[in-house]
Parts: structure tokens; C-alpha cells; sequence
């Protein structure tokens, strides 16, 4: 029989799950994970190459409306999005969180969904909409380890002759990494949750799943 | 048009040079990737030992077609934007002879099509068409000769200049030169030449690559193309699954489909439409896909249907399958392509349990698609 993951208790998600302090925030992060079940403990392959203990699957958090618009809510309110901007997801879970914040910011605001290649990592080229010249961006994703998964879509907009006004992200598991991209290349941006010290990110020559070696590896991505 | 229908056309056409054009294609896929996936296939390709495709009297279209696209991703390495951006160029005129031709014998200065056509041992009709095609791809420039205004003058382009020079630079180096990535993307070439015979497997893509590679190579080597063919939206390709094109043409039509369910603002979508004509009294459909997965989420999300769910492998590793089938609820199935069905009839997956439970079995199908008895056809325009 093949072990599987299973969802995270609520002790667990208050242990791992850290959300920034902002008012209301931890307490609805918390509450939405428990009542979608979208935090998963197992053993899980990252996009990035590392192996993790615990996996968000942001589309189950995604199917509660009010939570989603809260999410966009609480980032629309750290950053000035442009008018006309032009919001660009990733074709996965992603998405959701996109057209919940297009839906909240300008009225011309329109959506641009990015190709994923067949490991559903984000691709250098558009599936749907247009990234016009002068449009300014803004590049949304629903978690990240470091943002260097965003970097195919930040690339996208330069092909284009576009501008990145921000990048927005539900969850950084590394927040240090994901602020040290940003400002790398100088763009604004913000995240919502970070992993708590007690949610392990290892190197897979260090990861402790595949030493006792009882779990199977699942690529994260596919569960999204 | 969209690339893979492109492909799919280009494929379907099975001359020499419509198929170098879709390998070439193919090929700007895998190496377009070079952030992550060339680099990837580099490492495992070298840890699996892998010899390159045999030198001296093999395919000499595969051989050429290896050393384009060596070329190529060896340019990455040097990560010059100019490189990049001729890149396509060089190899769009090393896989065409008779863009060569035309580019090699104006090298000396501009000249009359009649005096091309003698230079490069072409016919009128051809190199009219060649100068047409490198005029648009902005290598030659053309003009109006002073004294006979009837002849145009063709001459090299700046850039028609320098993609020569690179032309002759990456000729020089041949033999050993040619690496692994290169095998990858020749073994593309491979599966679309098979393609265009009308139906691939894995089986015999291993069996047309055993000549060039040596055995431990070629499984990986066949996974990366695979996987580079799929990346390019062209097939659904796993183990011994045989992919024809009337499959690869269907998947397209759904992704074709569903990227107009992207649009929040977008009109109605009849593939969806065509799922829920069939839901069971007081039941749901329950749309099973792999490919494309994220667009059906998104398209049934976006809408708030009641009666439709989609169902993928990962749902049974969530548990989320029990949420989506909900105990006592009649429910059909809704295959989007014939080899999923196919794999799960033969497999011993938990979705064989639900096909029989099913209240029936459909199947997105195009004129062309076989599918498996007892499965009813939905057909899409």
C-alpha cells in the first residue's frame, strides 16, 4: 500500500505556518487552512530541487471566495497597483489568486495567463491575453520558495518590452530569499506567509524522509 | 495559428523539409528552456554515460539536424543576447540548403535572381521563392536595378552578413563536437518523423534511436525528447501508449478550447457545454484529464458549475477524490483523450473501480479518433 500524504492538524499549522503580522491576518490563514484541509505533511519534491515536509495546495484554498478575497485583499493593500495594469499568472493555482486581485484593482485591469511547461513550471511564453507595450505588470503567483520559479515570468514581460510594477505572492517559504530576489532586481512586492522555523526545507542529501526512506517522493507540483 | 497546430500540419505533410522545420521547432522548445530543462537533460545525459549518434554514413538528416541544434545550445553558454537572438536564424538556414545557397552565392556582392539561380544551381522558380523567404527573415535586402527596372537586385543584409559568418564558424567544428543535448533533440526529430507515419510508442522511438546510442543512453534520452515534445503541446506519449494524430490534434482542439475559458470575461465554452449535456438525473460529470488540467480547473471554477468536477491522479493522493465523487451521486465519466482511457481500462489505478461504477463512458473524440468499445464519443468542431 503507498503512503500518502495527509492534511495538516491545526496544532501543525500553527506550528509551521508563519503569517505577517498584520490585523486579522493569522488568525484567517490558520482558520482557512484548517477548514480547506490545504496544508499537507508527507514528503514533497519542490520545483526548486529541495524536498519539503509540508506542501500548500493553494487551490483548496482558493475555492473558499471569501478567503481569496481576502488574500488579495490584505496584498493589494501593501503595494500601488497601476490602473491599466496587466496581471500575469502561471497557468496553475496561481491563476485564482491573479483573477481574485484583477478583479479588485482597476477597472482596466486585465489578466495574462503564462504557459506551464509539462512540469507545470511557469514558461517564457503567454497562453492567453497580451502583455502590450508601456502596459505596466504585475506578477502574481500563489507560493514560491525563493521567487526564483517567478524569474521565467519576470523575463516574459522584458521580452515584451514591459515593465514589472510588482510581484505579489501568496506564500514565500523562504521570505528572505524571495525579498533578496526582489530587490535583486529592483522590483516592489509582497508575501503573505512564510515556513516557520518547524517546517523543514531540505537539501535532498539532507532530507530526513528520504533517509528513513518510508515516504515516496511527490512532486509537489502536481498537486496543485 | 497556434504552434503546435503548426506542427501538426507540418508533421502531416511528411516531406523531408516540412519535417525539419517541426524538428526544428521542437528542438527551439527544448533549448528554449535553457534556464532549467537544458541543463538538466546536460547533467543526466552525462551521468548516464551516453555516447552521441554515431558518426560517418548514419542519417545524415539526423546527423545535421544534431549538429544545428549543438550549435544552439552551445551557444547559450555564452548567454550573449546576440547570440540568442541569431541563434534561430543560423539554424533555420543550416536546415534549409536552399537558403544557404542563395546566402553563400551572394557573398561575393549583390546580384541578379537569374545570376543566383546559375551561382547556386537552382531553378528561377526557386530561388524567387528562397529570396522571398530570406527578404522576410530580413537576411537579404533587395533593389531595383538603375537601367532595368523589371530585375530586382538581391544583395546580403547586415544581418544576412553576419549569420553567414556564423554559418561558416559552426561548420568548422564537426565530429566530437556533437553533445548529448543535441541527441535529445535529434531523437525529436525522430518522433516526429514517426508521427508523420501516423502512429508512434516509446517502443519504437527506442528501437529507430538503438543504432545511434548506445542502450543504457537511450531510455533517458527517450524520456527527454518525449518530454520535449510534450513540452512543444505536442503528445501524450507513456510507455508503450501509441499516440496517433488524430490524438495530438484532438488534445489541441481542447487546449484550444479552454484557453478561451482563461478569460474572466470570455463567451461560453462548448466543450463544456458538450460535458454537461450528458449529467445523469440529480448527477455530476466528472471530466478525467491529465493535460490541460489547469485550464478545465479554471474554466469549471470560473463558471461555479454544480454538476461538473474534474478528477486528476493527485486528487487520490489528497483524498480530494472524495469530494469530488460524492458517495450515492450518479456520475459519468468524461475522458479528455482515448490513451488515458486506454491506460486506466489496463491498469489496476483506483480509477477502474469508478469506470465501473460509471453510469456511462465518454470520450472527447475529432474525425479520426479511435475509441475504445463501449465509449461514447463527444465529438468537437
Amino acid at each position: 500500500m503507498r503512503s500518502s500524504p495527509r492534511v495538516a492538524t491545526e496544532t501543525e499549522i500553527r506550528d509551521v505556518v508563519v503569517a505577517q503580522p498584520r490585523t486579522g491576518l493569522p488568525d484567517l490563514i490558520e482558520r482557512a487552512l484548517v477548514a480547506s484541509g490545504a496544508l499537507l505533511r508527507g514528503h514533497f519534491g519542490l520545483q526548486v530541487g529541495k524536498h519539503t515536509e509540508y506542501f500548500i495546495r493553494f487551490r483548496a484554498l482558493a475555492r473558499d471566495a471569501d478567503v481569496l478575497a481576502a488574500i488579495a485583499g490584505h496584498l493589494l493593500a501593501t503595494i500601488t497597483v497601476p490602473d491599466d495594469a496587466v496581471i500575469l499568472v502561471p497557468e496553475s493555482a496561481g491563476y485564482f489568486l491573479g483573477e481574485a486581485i484583477r478583479a479588485r484593482a482597476g477597472a482596466r485591469t486585465t489578466l495574462a495567463v503564462a504557459r506551464t511547461d509539462i512540469e507545470r513550471r511557469p514558461a517564457r511564453s503567454l497562453l492567453h491575453g497580451a502583455l502590450p507595450t508601456g502596459r505596466p505588470v504585475v506578477v502574481v503567483n500563489d507560493v514560491v520558495t525563493t521567487g526564483a520559479s517567478l524569474e521565467p515570468l519576470l523575463d516574459l514581460v522584458g521580452d515584451q518590452g514591459g515593465t514589472v510594477a510588482a510581484a505579489l505572492v501568496f506564500g514565500a517559504l523562504d521570505g528572505t530569499g524571495f525579498r533578496a530576489m526582489l530587490s535583486r532586481r529592483r522590483i516592489a512586492g509582497d508575501h503573505l506567509i512564510e515556513a516557520g522555523p518547524a517546517w523543514a526545507v531540505m537539501d535532498p542529501d539532507r532530507c530526513t524522509a528520504c533517509a528513513a526512506g518510508t515516504l515516496p517522493l511527490l512532486p509537489a507540483a502536481e498537486l496543485n | 495559428m497556434h504552434p503546435s497546430e503548426q506542427l501538426i500540419e507540418l508533421l502531416a505533410s511528411g516531406n523531408e523539409q516540412d519535417l525539419a522545420e517541426a524538428a526544428w521547432m521542437l528542438g527551439g522548445e527544448l533549448a528554449g528552456r535553457r534556464h532549467e530543462t537544458v541543463g538538466a537533460v546536460r547533467r543526466y545525459l552525462a551521468e548516464a554515460g551516453a555516447a552521441p549518434p554515431a558518426g560517418g554514413g548514419g542519417n545524415e538528416l539526423l546527423r545535421g539536424f544534431a549538429l544545428a541544434v549543438e550549435q544552439l545550445t552551445s551557444g547559450h553558454a555564452a548567454a550573449e543576447p546576440e547570440v540568442d537572438e541569431l541563434a534561430p536564424l543560423t539554424r533555420a538556414v543550416q536546415l534549409r540548403a536552399g537558403w544557404r545557397k542563395v546566402l553563400e552565392a551572394l557573398s561575393p556582392g549583390p546580384m541578379r535572381p537569374s545570376e543566383i539561380a546559375a551561382t547556386a544551381s537552382l531553378s528561377r522558380g526557386r530561388v524567387s521563392h528562397v529570396l522571398a523567404a530570406l527578404e522576410r527573415a530580413g537576411l537579404v535586402e533587395r533593389t531595383r536595378s538603375e537601367g532595368d527596372g523589371r530585375e530586382r537586385w538581391a544583395g546580403l543584409s547586415p544581418l544576412g552578413g553576419v549569420v553567414l559568418g556564423e554559418l561558416a564558424h559552426a561548420r568548422a567544428p564537426v565530429g566530437s563536437a556533437i553533445d548529448l543535448d543535441a541527441a535529445v533533440v535529434a531523437t525529436t526529430y525522430m518522433l516526429a518523423k514517426l508521427l508523420a507515419r501516423g502512429r508512434a510508442s516509446r517502443a519504437a522511438l527506442e528501437d529507430a534511436l538503438a543504432e545511434h546510442l548506445e542502450r543504457p543512453a537511450v531510455a533517458r534520452v527517450v524520456d527527454a525528447a518525449l518530454r520535449a515534445a510534450r513540452n512543444a503541446g505536442l503528445a501524450v506519449v507513456s510507455d508503450d501508449q501509441a499516440v496517433t494524430l488524430a490524438e495530438l490534434h484532438l488534445r489541441d482542439v481542447l487546449g484550444d478550447a479552454l484557453e478561451h475559458a482563461l478569460d474572466p470575461e470570455g463567451p461560453a465554452v462548448p466543450v463544456i457545454d458538450l460535458a454537461r449535456e450528458h449529467v445523469p438525473r440529480g448527477g455530476i460529470a466528472i471530466v478525467r484529464s491529465e493535460s490541460h488540467r489547469q485550464r478545465w480547473d479554471i474554466a469549471i471554477a470560473r463558471r461555479r458549475f454544480d454538476d461538473l468536477r474534474l478528477l486528476a491522479s493527485a486528487d487520490w493522493l489528497t483524498g480530494e477524490v472524495e469530494r469530488i465523487v460524492e458517495r450515492g451521486r450518479p456520475f459519468v465519466l468524461v475522458y479528455d483523450s482515448p490513451p488515458l482511457v486506454r491506460a486506466e481500462r489496463a491498469s489496476e489505478s483506483p480509477v477502474r473501480a469508478l469506470l465501473g461504477r460509471a453510469e456511462q463512458v465518454y470520450c472527447y473524440s475529432v474525425p479520426g479518433t479511435v475509441l475504445p468499445e463501449g465509449v461514447k464519443a463527444l465529438e468537437v468542431a
